[in-house]
C-alpha cells in the first residue's frame, strides 16, 4: 500500500515535469515520454499483481490529466495490461533485471508495445485518436532508447528507496 | 663632510650621479633576481585574497548570464505578445493574453496545451486562440484559473476556412505533424502553391471567427478523378515555439476579411546584366589581302 502510495506520487511528479518541462521542448520527430519510460521500468522491477495495480494507477492519473483528451479509463486499461506484461518478463529475466542495457531494450519495446495497443484498443472504441501514429511511434521509441539509460539509475534508486519504505511499514 | 655640505663645498650631486651610474647594473642584475621570487611570495601572501576574487567574479559572471537570458526571454514575450497585439487590434478582436503553462505528451497521440487564464477571466468553452501570425488553438475545457486548448495540428481539429481573394471554401484539419491540410470542396476551383487562407467563420463565431490567418498552400495535391481537391498548408504560426497566444473574447464588428493577412513576401528582384557590344567592322577581304 505505502509502496504504491510512493509510485503515485512520483509519477505524479514526473507528469508534471513531462507536461511543464518536456513537452514544451521541441524535440525533432516527437517528444520523448519521461513518464512511460518511469512506469514501464517500474513495472519491470515489481512483481506482476501490484506491477498491473500500479500500471492502472499510472494511466488513470494520465486519463484524469487536464491535457488528456481521450475517454477516462483508456490509459489505465492499457498502462494495466501492459505493466503486467512487462513484470512477467522482468520475473522471467530476474537475473539481470537491473542491468541497464537490459531495461533500456525492454522498456523501448515496452513503450512500443504501450503505442501500438492505445491506438488499436483506441480503434476499437472508436476514438479519433493515433492518426498521426507513423509519426509519433518512432519518434517515441527513438527518444525512448536515448532517455532510458540515462535516467534508469534514478528509477532504480527510487524504486529500491520504496521497496525500503514498503518492508519497513508492511 | 656634513659642514662642507650645507655650504656647499662638496659636489654631493656629482658623488651621487657617479654611484648611480656605479650601482645601477648591479641593482638591475638583483632586481631581476628578486622579481620572480617577490612575485611568487606575493602571490602566496595573496592567494586566498585572488581566490575569493575569482570566485566572486565567477558568480557575478553567472548571474549577469542569468539575467542576460531572462531579458532575452522577456524581449521574446514582448515580440511574441506585440504582434498578438497587433493582429488583435487589426481585427479589432477583445482578447485576454495568456501564457503556456504545459503541453500534452506526444505519447497520447494528441495536441493540447495548458493556458494560464480561465472562467474567472472571462474565457469560456469553444473560443479561438491566435498568436501574431494567426489561429493556434481552440478552447476545449475552462476551469476556474486555467484553461485546455486543443492546438491546430491535432488530427482531431477541423476549421473551415476560405482561399485568400478568391473566397473558395475549404476545410482544413490538423494531421499530428507540422503541417495541416487542406480539402476544398469544389474540385474544379484553382488551387496554387503560394495561396493563403482564413477562417471562414462559425455559426455565430463559435468557435472560430472569419478572417483570422490560418496558413499558405505549399504543396497541391494532384488526384485524378478525385471529387475533391486537397493541398498541403503551413500554418503561419510555429505551434512547437510559441509561449504567449491571446483568446479572442469579442469579436469586431465587421469581417475583416483578407485584411489580418501579413504582408506577402515581396519578389526578389533577379539582378539583369547588360551587356553592350560594339560591333568591331568586319575585314573587307582587300584590307585582308592588303595585310597579307
Amino acid at each position: 500500500m505505502t509502496k504504491s502510495l510512493f509510485f503515485v506520487i512520483s509519477a505524479s511528479v514526473i507528469l508534471t515535469f513531462q507536461e511543464v518541462v518536456i513537452s514544451r521542448i521541441a524535440f525533432p520527430f516527437a517528444n520523448p515520454s519521461i513518464f512511460l519510460i518511469f512506469v514501464i521500468s517500474w513495472a519491470f522491477l515489481e512483481d506482476q499483481w501490484l506491477a498491473a495495480l500500479q500500471g492502472f494507477l499510472a494511466g488513470f492519473i494520465l486519463d484524469i490529466s487536464p491535457l488528456s483528451v481521450g475517454v477516462i479509463g483508456h490509459w489505465a486499461f492499457v498502462l494495466a495490461a501492459v505493466s503486467y506484461g512487462v513484470s512477467e518478463l522482468g520475473v522471467q529475466l530476474r537475473g539481470s533485471r537491473r542491468s541497464p542495457l537490459t531495461l533500456t531494450v525492454v522498456v523501448t519495446a515496452g513503450i512500443f508495445f504501450t503505442l501500438v495497443f492505445f491506438v488499436i484498443s483506441g480503434a476499437l472504441i472508436s476514438l479519433n485518436q493515433g492518426y498521426g501514429f507513423t509519426q509519433t511511434v518512432p519518434g517515441v521509441v527513438f527518444w525512448s532508447l536515448v532517455f532510458t539509460p540515462l535516467i534508469s539509475p534514478l528509477i532504480i534508486k527510487l524504486k529500491r528507496v520504496a521497496d525500503g519504505v514498503g518492508t519497513s511499514v508492511e | 663632510m656634513i659642514t662642507l655640505d650645507l655650504r656647499g663645498n662638496l659636489p654631493s650631486e656629482g658623488l651621487r650621479k657617479v654611484s648611480a651610474t656605479v650601482s645601477s647594473p648591479f641593482q638591475s642584475v638583483f632586481n631581476s633576481i628578486y622579481r620572480p621570487i617577490s612575485t611568487f611570495t606575493g602571490d602566496i601572501f595573496s592567494l586566498g585574497r585572488t581566490r575569493n576574487k575569482i570566485s566572486n567574479l565567477q558568480k557575478d559572471n553567472a548571474a549577469l548570464k542569468e539575467e542576460l537570458s531572462r531579458k532575452n526571454a522577456i524581449t521574446n514575450e514582448v515580440k511574441d505578445l506585440k504582434s498578438v497585439l497587433d493582429l488583435a487590434g487589426a481585427g479589432r478582436y477583445k482578447i485576454v493574453p495568456a501564457r503556456i503553462i504545459a503541453v500534452g505528451s506526444a505519447a497520447s497521440f494528441s495536441r493540447t496545451i495548458q493556458l494560464d487564464v480561465g472562467s474567472a477571466d472571462g474565457i469560456k468553452k469553444d473560443m479561438s486562440i491566435i498568436a501574431g501570425g494567426g489561429l493556434v488553438a481552440r478552447i476545449l475545457s475552462v476551469a476556474q484559473s486555467t484553461s485546455i486548448a486543443l492546438l491546430m495540428d491535432d488530427e482531431t481539429f477541423k476549421v473551415g476556412v476560405r482561399l485568400e481573394s478568391s473566397g473558395t471554401s475549404g476545410v482544413v484539419s490538423g494531421t499530428g505533424g507540422s503541417d495541416l491540410e487542406l480539402i476544398l470542396l469544389d474540385s474544379t476551383s484553382d488551387l496554387r502553391v503560394g495561396q493563403r487562407v482564413v477562417a471562414r467563420g462559425s455559426v455565430n463565431s463559435q468557435p472560430f471567427l472569419p478572417g483570422v490567418p490560418v496558413g499558405v498552400i505549399t504543396q497541391v495535391n494532384q488526384i485524378a478523378g478525385a471529387l475533391t481537391k486537397s493541398a498541403v498548408v503551413k500554418p503561419f504560426v510555429d505551434l512547437n515555439r510559441i509561449s504567449v497566444v491571446a483568446v479572442i473574447v469579442s469579436k469586431g464588428k465587421t469581417d475583416p476579411r483578407d485584411a489580418l493577412l501579413p504582408a506577402p513576401p515581396k519578389p526578389i528582384p533577379t539582378p539583369t546584366v547588360t551587356v553592350f557590344v560594339t560591333p568591331t567592322p568586319a575585314p573587307t577581304p582587300s584590307s585582308s589581302d592588303a595585310t597579307q
